[in-house]
């Protein structure tokens, strides 16, 4: 298998693209999720950009992968919420990058939960179906097999469709937690990635931090202003660990070129 | 963050380049409306020439001072006067409806409105090259703006001549008063020094030397007169004696008893004075004797000489002694004459050393007026002159070479210049806008920004992710540049036509069809 393992992806891949995910032996981890097989050049329209070698912001999206992990490495960490203090910060589209840039290295397991209740957006993002309600999974009435598909077997995603009512209170509910620890027990992932509403916009984010490690905080150049931030922070510090913010939709770089 | 990071403001100001556009396009149409609805200036020049005099100035110096400049600046002082603005616009009609401004601000706006420039300012109003300047008046109707250009023209020529021609003749009045005035000076001076002569006639120092002469010639004659008389006494003397000794009287001159015993006193006292001291009683005794005995003896001979009676005498010996009585007479009358004129002369010569130096003095005052008045006679010959190159107009003076003509095209307002103005200053307010939203919103633009307020750089900066679908910024912009060059065009056409074109029909003023169009749209 060695000689092929090399010259495979030269041959499944198109040029420039990224298609698989190299290094998998043994059997399978995820046998029971359904498999999920994305179009990343048609992903790319939606900025997902990771499924590309030659994408600027892929760079981005790597050093910021490897920021994280070793940051929650070092902790201790094993889930982070991904959120902005507004809503327009892209946090969707890092959120879905920075999980596709982990789950691209060897050997990790990453999952992916949409929990923006109130505009679920990685279905689209991810031109997915996702027939069942991340309520019915949150409440405990969907298992994992049922909401969660897996790409390469490294990257489980749940995504949803369907609006929630009372979005904070079920976040805040014990059953939600327990949705978490299924994902922990079953799965086993390294890392669990969620998207949450911003910070401002509704109380989620405060009502679910306590189920989580860390928070990740998306600022939009040009449009989250400096106070906003260390509001948030400030907000954010009292329920969990704010592991940093990325700088998105940054036109002005410091240092041009290079990589 | 310690230094301003220049490369981040460059690329905010291209990132808002678009804005920075749209507000000069906007600033730069209102400028081109603002500078349409302004009505057109006409300025008329007229150029006044300062003439070199006609004459060198070795022929003739003029009396007037010519420091050209110091005049145009009293020219202009003059010109821009507040009654002489009044009167100008009154009487040109500038203001029709003067009742409707007060007083001030029509002055106002006519020295606004007035210039006088050299011409030329490369000689800097040097003593080389020829001295022109330019009388300029703006106004919106091309042949008012002519005719006050004009007639603040004829102003100055007036002024000017009428200045030089009152300078000429008021310094040869002065010139002329000062020359009369030392004319009767003299004379005063002169009656003086001939007053002085005729009271001091005879002491003057001229015949000093000649009273010298006489009074030496006097003197001998005196000394003559009294030998003279001296000799004419002998001679009677003599005559006495000789008829005495003829006729055996007892006339004796020279022996009469009173003489010899005198004789004999004065031997007896040389020799007691010998033996005796001056003052010894024998001596005093002796000469009173002899005081008495000459006194007797005087009166005697004077008895005698009268009672020499000449009855007894011959006739022609009394006729000589008559005639030597006369003559005696004679000389004394003479002698006494010859002592007065001695006197005389001895005071005049005396009195002259005091007139020499009285004379003298009043010689040189006169001399002292004398050089005066010849002076102020030269003087007054060159004012004369002087006077008379004002009067013909053939010294320095002012000329029209230039009378202002109504201008064919508008001086202004700039309308270009408006218009920039009006696009400078949509620009600015608009980099006033940015620049002020900015501060306000404090937004994050960088990596650094996020330093200011979290610890350390954030985690990574995602470069902004385009999406096919998304309409890039950059053509947006792109595309806005050559709608913004067009608005551009567009108006400078109506610009360059109103401005540039001569107001009545030229050939120059057809444009083509197409431009019109845009012109015509543009401008109502």
């Amino acid at each position: 298998m060695e000689h092929v393992r090399g010259i495979a992806p030269l041959q499944i891949a198109e040029p420039g693209e990224l298609g698989t995910v190299h290094g998998r032996a043994g059997p399978a981890k995820w046998p029971g999720l359904r498999p999920f097989k994305p179009d990343f050049s048609a992903l790319r329209d939606n900025r997902i950009v990771t499924g590309s070698r030659f994408e600027p912001a892929n760079a981005a999206f790597e050093v910021l992968r490897t920021k994280v992990l070793r940051l929650m490495r070092e902790y201790g960490w094993r889930s982070i919420i991904v959120t902005s203090p507004t809503a327009g910060c892209g946090k969707s589209v890092v959120t879905i990058n920075l999980a596709f840039s982990m789950a691209r290295m060897a050997d990790r397991h990453v999952a992916l939960l949409d929990l923006d209740l109130r505009r679920p957006s990685m279905a689209k993002y991810l031109k997915l179906e996702a027939p069942v309600p991340m309520e019915k999974f949150l409440s405990g009435s969907a298992t994992v097999q049922d909401i969660f598909v897996s790409w390469q077997d490294a990257l489980a995603i749940a995504a949803t469709e369907s609006m929630v009512a009372d979005p904070t209170g079920l976040l805040q509910s014990p059953s939600a937690r327990a949705a978490i620890a299924r994902v922990h027990e079953e799965l086993q992932p390294d890392v669990i990635v969620c998207d949450m509403p911003p910070v401002f916009d509704s109380g989620d984010v405060l009502a679910f931090a306590s189920n989580v490690d860390c928070v990740l905080l998306v600022a939009a150049a040009g449009k989250t202003k400096v106070s906003e931030i260390e509001a948030c922070e400030r907000e954010l510090a009292a329920f969990t660990n704010v592991l940093g913010v990325v700088l998105n939709k940054c036109e002005y770089m410091a240092h041009k070129g290079g990589y | 963050m310690g230094q301003i990071d220049l490369q981040f403001y460059t690329w905010m100001f291209f990132r808002r380049l678009p804005f920075f556009i749209v507000m000069t396009v906007i600033g730069g149409v209102i400028g081109v409306i603002v500078a349409l609805s302004l009505t057109p200036t006409y300025m008329a020049v007229a150029k006044i020439l300062i003439e070199s005099p006609r004459l060198s100035s070795d022929v003739a110096r003029s009396v007037v001072p010519t420091d050209t400049m110091e005049q145009l600046q009293v020219m202009e002082q003059r010109l821009t006067t507040r009654d002489s603005l009044l009167s100008m616009a009154r009487s040109l009609d500038i203001y029709p409806d003067v009742m409707a401004l007060n007083e001030s601000s029509i002055a106002a706006d006519m020295r606004s409105r007035t210039s006088l420039q050299p011409l030329y300012s490369n000689s800097q109003w040097g003593r080389s090259g020829a001295l022109i300047f330019a009388v300029s008046f703006e106004a919106s109707n091309p042949v008012l703006a002519a005719r006050v250009a004009n007639a603040y023209a004829a102003k100055i020529l007036e002024g000017d001549a009428k200045l030089r021609k009152e300078r000429a003749t008021d310094a040869l009045e002065f010139i002329r008063q000062d020359v009369d005035r030392l004319s009767t000076d003299l004379s005063n001076a002169e009656a003086r020094i001939s007053t002085f002569t005729n009271d001091h006639r005879d002491a003057l120092p001229d015949s000093l030397e000649f009273r010298r002469a006489q009074l030496a010639s006097q003197q001998e004659r005196l000394l003559q007169i009294q030998r003279e008389a001296e000799s004419l006494r002998n001679r009677r003397l003599t005559l006495k004696q000789i008829y005495a000794h003829s006729s055996g009287s007892g006339v004796d001159g020279l022996t009469t008893p009173e003489d010899q015993m005198i004789a004999d006193l004065r031997r007896a006292l040389t020799e007691q004075r010998a033996i005796f001291a001056e003052d010894s009683p024998n001596i005093i005794a002796l000469r009173q004797r002899i005081q008495s005995l000459e006194a007797e003896a005087q009166a005697n001979r004077s008895a005698a000489a009268q009672d020499a009676d000449p009855v007894g005498m011959p006739a022609e010996l009394q006729l000589q002694l008559v005639d030597i009585d006369n003559q005696l007479k004679f000389l004394a009358t003479e002698k006494d004459s010859i002592t007065r004129s001695l006197a005389d002369l001895d005071r005049t010569i005396s009195a002259t050393v005091e007139n020499e130096t009285e004379l003298k003095r009043l010689q040189r005052d006169y001399e002292t007026i004398q050089s005066q008045y010849n002076d102020a006679q030269t003087r007054l010959a060159d004012a004369t002159v002087g006077a008379r190159i004002a009067q013909q107009s053939i010294g320095e003076k002012l000329t029209l070479i230039e009378p202002a003509v109504a201008p064919d095209r508008p001086y202004g307002p700039r309308r270009r210049y408006v218009a920039a103005g009006g696009a400078a200053g949509g620009f600015f307010l608009g980099l006033a806008v940015v620049l002020l939203l900015e501060f306000w919103r404090a937004a994050i633009y960088r990596p650094t920004d996020i330093g200011r307020v979290f610890k350390g750089e954030p985690l990574v900066a995602v470069p902004y992710i385009r999406s096919p679908t998304e309409p890039p910024r950059r053509k947006l912009a792109a595309g806005l540049l050559p709608a913004v060059a067009v608005l551009i065009g567009l108006q400078g056409l109506p610009l360059a036509e109103r401005a540039d074109t001569p107001v009545h029909d030229t050939p120059g003023q057809v444009i083509p069809v197409a431009q019109q169009g845009a012109v015509g749209t543009a401008v109502e």
